[in-house]
């Protein structure tokens, strides 16, 4: 048995699957309650206790938990003061990355091979340390510039504040293996700044598990789709922000299991999330995700919100229909104040009155729908709003009738929201085609992303899908079970780990970043490339919490360092990865 | 949930994170490509590595993060792209691979940018560098094979045939290549500043070298003492430089961005810093700049590349320096000093007087033609080349080319002697016609003495080779 719980926005919702004798899984429970954003640890333990009830604990394989409470924490501030050390060096002003609520700059510094140009100075750390003591402040990151070739000024300053007995610190080396010294110091402080509220709900799951007799291993959805043991996430949370778009994707994996290239539209009341597979495998955000604004190293799924949902207001703005990016409350012909595209929707006769979404039925009336479109059309200046590829808006006649009317601003709203979500496809798909290339092979090599369908979660989206699938020419699928289908992507996923090797044999250094290995290459060892890779896939085998899940190399570099026309050394770097992907297929019937 | 930071309110955490965002004040388009699966030779100075620890550095400053800086691919240059500019020995396949070609694309797409305006200004952080290739190419030249900015130049024109571009060429080697292909055209300044041709590669460059009989003073060069440092950069800069594009009034100001002057370049004795770079950049104010040499590739570099793309963006670049800066390490002895004003003021005088000059006079020549003889040594693939070109003058146009050249290979006793007529873009009907009915005498009567005979006619936009 698993179990996958998903914290949403306004529901938690479960998923119990359970296998039979040749290991397919079914779902064999759902459960859903509202979610209380101010205890969230309660509602993940009100969805438990109803999948649980009545079965054998000691048959649960794993519980895999995607939460709010990194996302919560962050976007509504609820998090206790950080102070931030920066160890920038010479490079751009550092003024704008004091995002801490107290900020030192040290003046030591390391280079680009990881060499310690200038050393730091005790006194300055101190000093540091003391005005954040006095300003009352417990948690600290602490990020140096180019620190992944060379974490050692940032573990001195820790073992500085480790004896003026400060209570969570976060380093920055220990985030990611990529570059990138801005994106490092937003993700530390982010990563400082949820700590504290991680490990509370850790413990407070912990004894929850104990108190129900649960010993089944717990794990957290992190955004890359991905699952991490509990006890792992306690030094990176930030890995686990943003967990739900990522959900979503997984859920869609599990459920559909395409093997090719499609998108995926998450169509929500207000929003919709546009995803990508490629092969059958979830893009990754190129760099990292943005929080709160600001772009930083955290691993993410590709996922780009348009602000048009079901429950979108449409108004008409100097005569062009505009949709979003406010809901004003539900549906018209369900009682809501403004028209929206799910009137157009009923309007058009694609969506019929009496309407079961995601196991709820709803009851929808047309006619209100239709009175609330109408007034539209007289502010509606049809000559410039675009057809669309509509069969309505392209021929010119006058429509007589009210209704005739009605059918004609529906399509007019269809059309805008197909039109908006075609562009934003064309612009994702040519901004991945473009992405930067830094050799000359790959730059030959680049190919088109061309996906022919798009899939998507059933409920209201169904009409939608198949609306925006036809005008934009793709094929469509709607996946069952899209009321659980995020909890069912948490329960299915595999861990995701990365594990980046990074050698300079002229300096004698060898990183294995993720793991916080800095160490010394034997002298005379010849270490190669070979060796590298060796080393990034047993790191990465060694790390992971499930045996024979395969390994792959998503990056090899290797550089000759010649000094006056002699080699002295090589510079490699390697990645390996675990790729997200499903740990746990549902049976065919289940797809 | 634990206890939330009392003192601190929502928006005050707000204004933290997200106001201290940099935005360049100039939308810069970046194009980088290190190029890294590419080299002349293992440990040539133009090899895979060249770029590693500039990417290092740019990257880990987050500059592509930035708002308002965008990062592009490279296109890759066509064929024809490069027939507009260049004759190639024996043809365009032989000299230009995909590396020289992508090279020459990453300076079209910052071209590119630039004009259709997608960004105020564009850095091509491109390799393998230019500017040391001539119209006629015979094989690799100063690590260069094709002008990556001469051929972006030739596409601009396709679209802007009149348009008034400036070159301000940085690079501490003289950019003789870029030089000579505009060297007879009007609507092209090209500027210089190099270390002293006496004492560097290509042992050109002087102050009496200033374009043909239809562009006077179009070609300018400074020659700099070995030691000099960034007052002496910037004393050109104020005093020649700028005043001198001030009154040609370009519509486009192209920066050729060599780093190799600075002062831990292997390869040269300039003492030039990152700030003085960054600095030069800001006031020039270019709006393309295009990546040249520079083979202080650990110690130089990251810096500088960080410097120019702060500087081309409008942002703080002060924070920047190299490792060992010291800038009391750096400076000029009171000589240079002396030797830079001369040089400048020489200048000063002939662009004062530029519209005076009795050109006949100046060039020594009668009648409608001018002709000059060129030595040009290929470094890289060891070829010694004889050429002599002849330009006709014309009073309503400038005019055309007849170049004949002969290459000695010294690995292979190989020998390529060949014959050309170049049609510039604006060459006037009566020149045009004169031009081609010259080429198919030439190519009746001619063709024997000759291994290739080539027409270049950019006012056709057609290129031959029998
Ligand atoms: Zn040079
Ligand atoms: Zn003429």
């Amino acid at each position: 048995m698993i179990i996958g719980i998903d914290v949403g926005g306004t529901h938690t919702d479960g998923v119990l699957l359970v296998s039979d004798l040749a290991k397919n899984y079914k779902i064999a429970r759902t459960s859903k309650v509202m979610t209380d954003q101010e205890d969230l640890k309660n509602s993940i333990l009100r969805v438990l206790d109803s999948l649980i009830s009545g079965a054998d604990r000691q048959k649960i394989e794993r519980i895999v938990l995607s939460t709010t409470l990194a996302t919560n924490t962050l976007v509504e501030k609820k998090y206790q003061p950080v102070g931030l050390i920066l160890i920038p060096g010479p490079g751009l002003n550092p003024e704008y990355l004091q995002f801490g609520d107290e900020n030192a700059i040290l003046s030591g510094y390391i280079n680009h091979r990881g060499q310690e140009v200038k050393p730091l100075s005790g006194s300055e750390i101190k000093q540091a340390l003391k005005k954040y003591h006095s300003a009352g402040i417990s948690n600290l990151a602490i990020v140096g510039k180019f620190s992944i070739r060379n974490p050692s000024q940032e573990l001195e300053v820790k073992k500085y504040a480790e004896e003026f007995k400060f209570q969570q610190i976060t380093v920055g080396h220990r985030l990611s293996g990529g570059l990138n010294f801005p994106r490092r110091v937003a993700t530390a402080y982010f990563n400082a700044a949820i700590t504290p509220v991680h490990l509370d709900f850790i413990r407070a799951i912990r004894k929850a598990l104990e108190q129900r007799k649960i010993t089944a291993p717990l794990f957290l959805l992190k955004c890359d789709g991905g699952t991490i043991p509990l006890a792992e996430s306690k030094e990176k949370p930030i890995a686990t922000v943003n967990s739900g778009p990522a959900a979503s994707i997984m859920g869609t994996l599990a459920l559909s299991n395409h093997q090719d290239t499609c998108l995926v539209l998450d169509i929500g009341g207000t929003t919709t999330d546009i995803g990508l597979f490629i092969e059958g495998v979830p893009v990754f955000m190129p760099r990292g995700i943005e929080i709160a604004g600001l772009p930083t190293l955290v691993r993410g799924l590709y996922t780009r919100s348009v602000p048009r949902g079901g429950d979108s207001e449409v108004r008409v703005v100097e005569g062009r229909i505009k949709v979003g990016p406010r809901r004003l409350g539900p549906a018209a012909a369900r009682g809501g104040p403004a028209p929206t595209p799910t009137d157009a929707l009923l309007v058009l006769g694609k969506i019929r009155e009496k309407a079961q979404f995601n196991g709820e039925s709803v009851q929808f009336n047309r006619e209100t729908a239709l009175k609330a479109l109408l007034p539209l059309y007289d502010k509606i200046n049809w000559q410039q709003e675009r057809p669309g590829r509509s069969e309505v808006g392209a021929h010119r006649t006058e429509p007589a009738s009210p209704r005739e009317k009605a059918i004609k601003v529906a399509e007019g709203i269809i059309a805008e929201i197909s039109a908006r979500i075609g562009k934003e496809i064309e612009d994702i798909l040519s901004s991945l085609e473009n992405r930067p290339v830094y050799t000359i092979h790959e730059l030959l090599a680049a190919s088109r992303i061309r996906p022919r369908m798009i899939i998507s979660m059933g409920g209201p989206a169904k009409a939608f899908t198949r609306e925006l699938a036809s005008r934009l020419g793709y094929s469509e699928e709607v996946i069952p079970y899209s009321g659980v289908a995020n909890a069912v992507g948490a329960a299915c996923a595999r861990p995701t780990l990365e594990t980046t090797v990074h050698a300079d044999t002229a300096q004698g250094y060898v990183d294995i970043i993720e793991a916080g290995i800095h160490r010394k290459i034997k002298p005379g060892s010849r270490f190669t490339l070979e060796e590298a890779t060796k080393l990034a896939r047993k790191w990465t085998e060694k790390r992971s919490p499930f045996r024979n899940i395969p390994v792959e190399i998503t990056e090899k570099e290797s550089f000759n360092v010649i000094r006056g026309f002699r080699t002295t050394g090589k510079i490699m770097e390697v990645k390996a990865q675990i790729k997200p992907g499903l740990l746990t297929l549902l049976g065919v019937s289940q797809r | 949930m634990s206890a939330t930071g009392k003192n601190e309110t929502p928006a005050k955490r707000e204004r933290q994170l997200s106001s201290r965002k940099p935005t360049a004040r100039n939308s810069l388009g970046l194009i980088f490509f290190p190029a890294f699966d590419w080299a002349i030779s293992p440990t040539h100075p133009e090899r895979e590595e060249r770029l590693l620890y500039t990417r290092d550095q740019v990257f880990e400053e987050g500059l592509m993060d930035i708002e308002n800086i965008y990062e592009f691919n490279p296109g890759r240059a066509g064929k024809k792209d490069v027939q507009r500019v260049h004759i190639c020995v024996p043809d365009v396949e032989d000299v230009a691979t995909d590396s020289h070609l992508i090279s020459a694309g990453g300076a079209i797409r910052a071209a590119e940018l630039v004009l259709e305006k997608k960004v105020d200004k564009a850095f091509a952080i491109v390799r393998p560098p230019g500017h040391h290739a001539f119209r006629v190419v015979h094989g690799t030249r100063g690590f260069c094979n094709i002008n990556n900015e001469a051929i972006m130049v030739e596409r601009i024109r396709a679209t802007h045939p009149k348009m008034k571009i400036a070159f301000v060429d940085t690079d501490a080697h003289h950019a003789d290549g870029t030089q000579e292909i505009f060297y007879h055209d009007p609507n092209i300044l090209h500027i210089s500043l190099h270390q002293d041709g006496r004492t560097l590669f290509p042992g050109s460059g002087f102050t009496d070298e200033l374009g043909g009989p239809g562009a006077f003073a179009r070609t300018l060069n400074i020659p700099l003492p070995p030691g000099t440092s960034d007052e002496g950069l910037h004393y050109v800069l104020d005093n020649l430089v700028l005043p001198v594009l001030e009154d040609f009034k370009p519509e486009l100001v192209i920066n050729a961005a060599g780093q190799d002057n600075h002062y831990s370049d292997p390869l040269t004795n300039m003492q030039i810093s990152a700030q003085g770079y960054a600095e030069l950049n800001a006031k020039l104010n270019p709006d393309i700049a295009i990546l040249q040499g520079g083979y202080s590739i650990e110690s130089a570099l990251p810096y500088i590349n960080v410097g120019l793309i702060l500087a081309m963006a409008g942002l703080d670049y002060s924070y920047i320096h190299e490792p060992d800066y010291n800038p009391a390490d750096l400076k000029q002895s009171p000589a240079i000093t002396e030797t830079i004003k001369k040089t400048v003021e020489e200048l000063q005088q002939l662009w004062q007087k530029r519209s005076r000059v009795d050109l006949e006079e100046f060039y020594d020549f009668t009648g409608r033609f001018s002709t000059r003889e060129k030595r040009i040594y290929y470094d890289t693939d060891g070829i010694s080349e004889l050429q002599q070109e002849t330009v006709k003058v014309c009073p309503d146009c400038p005019g055309y080319l007849i170049i004949s050249s002969t290459a000695q290979h010294s690995s292979s006793f190989r020998q390529n002697r060949i014959l050309a007529v170049s049609i510039p873009r604006l060459t006037c009907d009566r020149c045009h016609e004169e031009a081609r009915v010259f080429f198919a005498e030439i190519e009746e009567k001619e063709k024997e003495r000759f291994d290739y005979i080539y027409l270049q006619d950019l006012k056709d936009d057609t290129y031959f080779r029998y």
